[in-house]
């Protein structure tokens, strides 16, 4: 088939269209070829790791701030006196609300030891116990609220700074409890150092529920 | 020639009519008040609007002039609303945000008219627009939800989650917080979670959807109360809501109520009265001079139980 | 074109002018140049979907999937600019440019718009039901491709197409005047304009008259879907987040806007002009209920109100005709 004037113009236009496309594309690209490994480092880079923060945490801040909470019989001894006015001096509470925590470190005698607490007396002559360390599955935002070390505001992200206080619950599990176990043996004496979350003050004081983040038998 | 006169008339009596209407609403405000706005994320579930109308009250009660604006949960609304309040002289914003990303630029545009923005119940993922942002602790919140969960359901068993909005920071903070707890017990096995969009009657269809999938469910989690009445729902009328327990989020009125009859287990108290008045008055005291805002404050929230439940009323305490 | 005719058209005009008049008196706000501003911001998206919106009514149809292909358009370019294109078999990465994300939205826009024109053409589905599917099926990409969650945080060089300025104008501004400027030539200077008209005033005669009906019905939906896929990068660009819930509902503040216009849900009669008073008197009606302070449930019953009168005018002026 003979190729027609029309047709010949017809194509040199189809072509000049393609030209000047590609010259385009060329001019401002469409995309980068990227290989993916480089592509999916780039993107986690920018992503908050809470578990790496909580292991630099831990031995940097957390531990070093154990020493200086509030003395366990201290605080027995004024809540004994007067709850509220041991929440005035000792306790802290984050944003609205009427629940506080108390961050505090002492030693005393196991009296009891059950699957989930370590029942312990802190002051010589008490009966009652009057602290229990949880040793079962750690829950809540004791730690992350009850030190003053973290506050929500440096976080962009809600969602990252719940992550901390996942991880720094499962340190505690992992790290801490496994050698709390070992420990806790009724009669002995132990050095202990975490935080306790007060809702209720009819039950939540008597004993004071404490997550440990440290403890040593003597 | 008369017609088209008629015609000519017709437009102007219809348009006057209408700016009559509007200016009639407008009729007798001084206007020497100094004006509040309000952005609500939505005005389509009862939350929202108590929220939204408790903060309107508050800054009335204060002595401002304050208007709602529903952003229809679209940030492009927000944006116009946004735009709207910055050229209408607002001087002060009280903001439920759209989206924890998106809303970010709709406040930085304040920000950079000079006008404060004080975020409640949801928050933007940013520390340096607002001004300060009070955000109900929907995380911790289903931590105590979820040890109840375990406490009530038992160790064992199946059960299925209505989640909200995907998008939503929320929904997330708050299905996190109930997976930090009840994953720990392999026992319980999540056999579907869907997501309900936080409506009520969508929560009926999926629950009822998934009731056919799984008739052997011991409970469901729902993300908000909306969604728990409509799970409800589904499993009233599929005669399963003695053997399926509810678990909602909010603390609405009628699950409260349900709650008291023995009839949904538990749900998460927010407090959207304290935070809206709250957020009020901070925009009272910045504008009388108070910068010192802390960036976020978190607002706990209550877990109510048929225990507890006769302190409880219409979002909040009694 | 007689008296009677011109004073119809002019209609729109009147009631915006009342508004605008009466609005300037009511409140010290609303002249202000940075309030004018805004109204034309926030028009500028309406007024894209109401260009495409407009052809699609004049031949007689109708889409109700320029809000969700708004969404896609505007979610595959973000993602594409983010993400980039993952190609795991290669293992590389088609990492997008602004300019690519631009095109690759278009081009989502155009085939979405081109299986609705298939869809009405050579299926013969009438356009509302064929719209509707493509409605739902839009969201649904979009859900997918986002998961639900917004794609945020997309640099300068996009966001310039919503937050950019060019001689203190804002670039939707600019856009959008572009398209009305081009398709306003388009509507009244172009075979493809002339062809529009007349399948809406009458397709069998168009169709005897020896025009390929179908092929100006499928150009009609492509063009819709392009200038919903723009309107999707200026609201994308605008909020530096492409939200997979964007446009919502879009379609019928579109649609409420073109027959505000004088364009008639019938076909054949309206135009390009008409449709950007719509779109004028919708944006100053918001505005100004804002500035009022009215209350958002209100709003929206006058919005309605006044879409309702629209039509109502052009049914009774229709009647009087002879």
């Amino acid at each position: 088939m003979a190729i027609t004037e029309k047709n010949k113009t017809d194509i040199i236009r189809r072509f000049i269209a393609v030209a000047v496309a590609a010259f385009l594309c060329w001019l401002f690209p469409l995309f980068h070829v990227v290989p993916l490994k480089m592509a999916v480092a780039e993107k986690t880079a920018g992503k908050f790791d809470a578990t790496a923060f909580v292991e630099k945490f831990w031995i940097e801040k957390l531990l070093p701030a154990a020493n200086t909470a509030v003395n366990a019989k201290g605080l027995l001894a004024a809540i004994q006196a007067s709850p509220s006015n041991a929440k005035t001096n000792y306790s802290r509470s984050v944003g609205l609300s009427d629940s506080y925590f108390y961050f505090l470190h002492g030693e005393g005698k196991i009296v009891a030891v059950s699957d989930d607490t370590v029942s312990i007396v802190v002051t010589g002559n008490s009966t009652n116990v009057e602290i229990t360390l949880q040793t079962g599955l750690i829950f809540g935002d004791a730690i992350r609220d009850g030190t003053g070390l973290l506050h929500a505001s440096a976080y962009p992200n809600s969602q990252d700074f719940n992550d901390i206080s996942a991880a720094l619950n499962h340190e505690v599990e992992t790290k801490v409890l496994p050698k709390l176990r070992e420990q806790a043996k009724v009669g002995a004496r132990i050095s202990f150092a975490g935080c306790a979350e007060v809702n209720d003050e009819s039950s939540d004081l008597h004993p004071l529920n404490l997550i440990p983040i440290e403890t040593k038998s003597e | 020639m008369k017609i088209k006169l008629f015609n000519l008339l017709r437009t102007v009596a219809m348009a006057m009519a209408l700016l009559m209407t509007i200016a009639f609403a407008h009729a007798g405000e001084p206007a020497a008040k100094q004006k509040i706005a309000i952005v609500i994320s939505t005005l389509n579930n009862p939350w929202f609007v108590v929220l939204a109308e408790t903060a309107k009250a508050r800054a009335t009660e204060l002595g401002y002039d304050a208007t709602i604006f529903d952003s229809q949960n679209d940030t492009a609304k927000e944006a116009s609303h946004f735009e709207n309040l910055i050229a209408g002289g607002y001087k002060a914003v009280i903001f439920n945000p759209t989206d924890a990303d998106g809303s970010v630029a709709n406040v930085l545009k304040a920000k950079a008219a000079g006008i404060p923005v004080f975020c409640i119940d949801r928050e933007i993922n940013s520390t340096n627009a607002a001004t300060c942002q009070m955000l109900s602790d929907s995380y911790a919140g289903c931590v105590k939800l979820g040890q109840y969960f375990v406490k009530t359901v038992g160790k064992e068993g199946n059960y299925v989650e209505l989640l909200g909005l995907v998008g939503d920071n929320n929904t997330w903070n708050r299905s996190k917080g109930f997976h930090s707890v009840v994953d720990r017990f392999p026992g319980l096995k999540m056999v579907a979670q869907q997501s309900a969009d936080f409506d009520r009657a969508k929560g009926l269809e999926v629950m009822e959807s998934m009731l056919q999938a799984h008739p052997d469910i011991k409970a469901v989690f729902c993300g908000n109360d909306a969604m728990a009445m409509g799970a409800y729902q589904a499993l009233v009328s599929a005669g399963k809501d003695k053997q399926v327990k509810v678990f909602g989020f909010d603390g609405a009125n009628d699950v409260v109520k349900l709650i008291s009859e023995g009839k949904i287990a538990a749900t998460g108290m927010q407090f959207p009265k304290v935070m809206a008045r709250t957020a009020a008055e901070y925009a009272d005291e910045y504008l009388k001079g108070r910068r010192d805002f802390p960036q976020k404050i978190p607002v706990k929230v209550d877990l109510v139980t048929p225990e507890n439940v006769s302190n409880y009323g219409d979002y909040g305490k009694k | 074109m007689n008296a009677k005719d011109f004073l119809k058209k002019l209609q729109p005009l009147i009631a915006l002018v009342v508004m605008v008049v009466a609005l300037s008196l009511l409140s010290d706000k609303f002249l202000t140049i940075a309030n004018q501003r805004n109204i034309l911001l926030q028009i500028s998206v309406n007024l894209c979907l109401s260009i495409g919106m407009t052809f699609v009514i004049l031949t007689g149809g109708i889409d109700l999937s320029v809000g969700a292909i708004l969404a896609l358009a505007g979610a595959v370019a973000a993602g594409l600019l983010k993400n980039g294109l993952t190609f795991k078999m290669f293992g590389v990465v088609l990492q997008f440019t602004p300019f690519g994300a631009i095109i690759a939205g278009i081009l989502v826009g155009v085939s979405l718009g081109c299986f609705n024109g298939i869809a009405v053409t050579r299926f013969k589905l009438p356009p509302f039901v064929a719209t509707l599917g493509m409605l739902s099926i839009a969201r649904g990409l979009t859900m997918l491709w986002t998961g639900g969650f917004p794609v945020t945080d997309l640099g300068p060089k996009f966001g310039f197409l919503g937050a950019g300025f060019l001689l203190g104008v804002p670039m939707p501004i600019w856009i959008s005047i572009a398209l009305v400027a081009i398709f306003y030539v388009v509507s009244k200077n172009t075979l493809l304009g002339r062809y529009i008209y007349a399948v809406g005033g009458s397709e069998k005669a168009t169709a005897f008259s020896g025009i390929n009906v179908k092929r100006v019905k499928l150009w009609v939906y492509a063009l819709a879907g392009a200038l919903a896929a723009v309107a999707g990068l200026i609201v994308t660009a605008r909020l530096d987040a492409a939200d997979p819930k964007a446009g919502l509902g879009y379609e019928l503040d579109s649609i409420a806007a073109v027959v505000i216009g004088g364009t008639s849900l019938s076909g054949g009669r309206g135009s390009i002009p008409g449709t950007v008073l719509g779109c004028l008197i919708i944006g100053v009606l918001n505005n100004g209920l804002f500035l009022l302070d009215v209350s958002p449930f209100w709003q929206q019953v006058i919005k309605g109100f006044v879409i309702l009168a629209a039509v109502a005018a052009d049914k009774l002026s229709a009647k009087q005709e002879p």
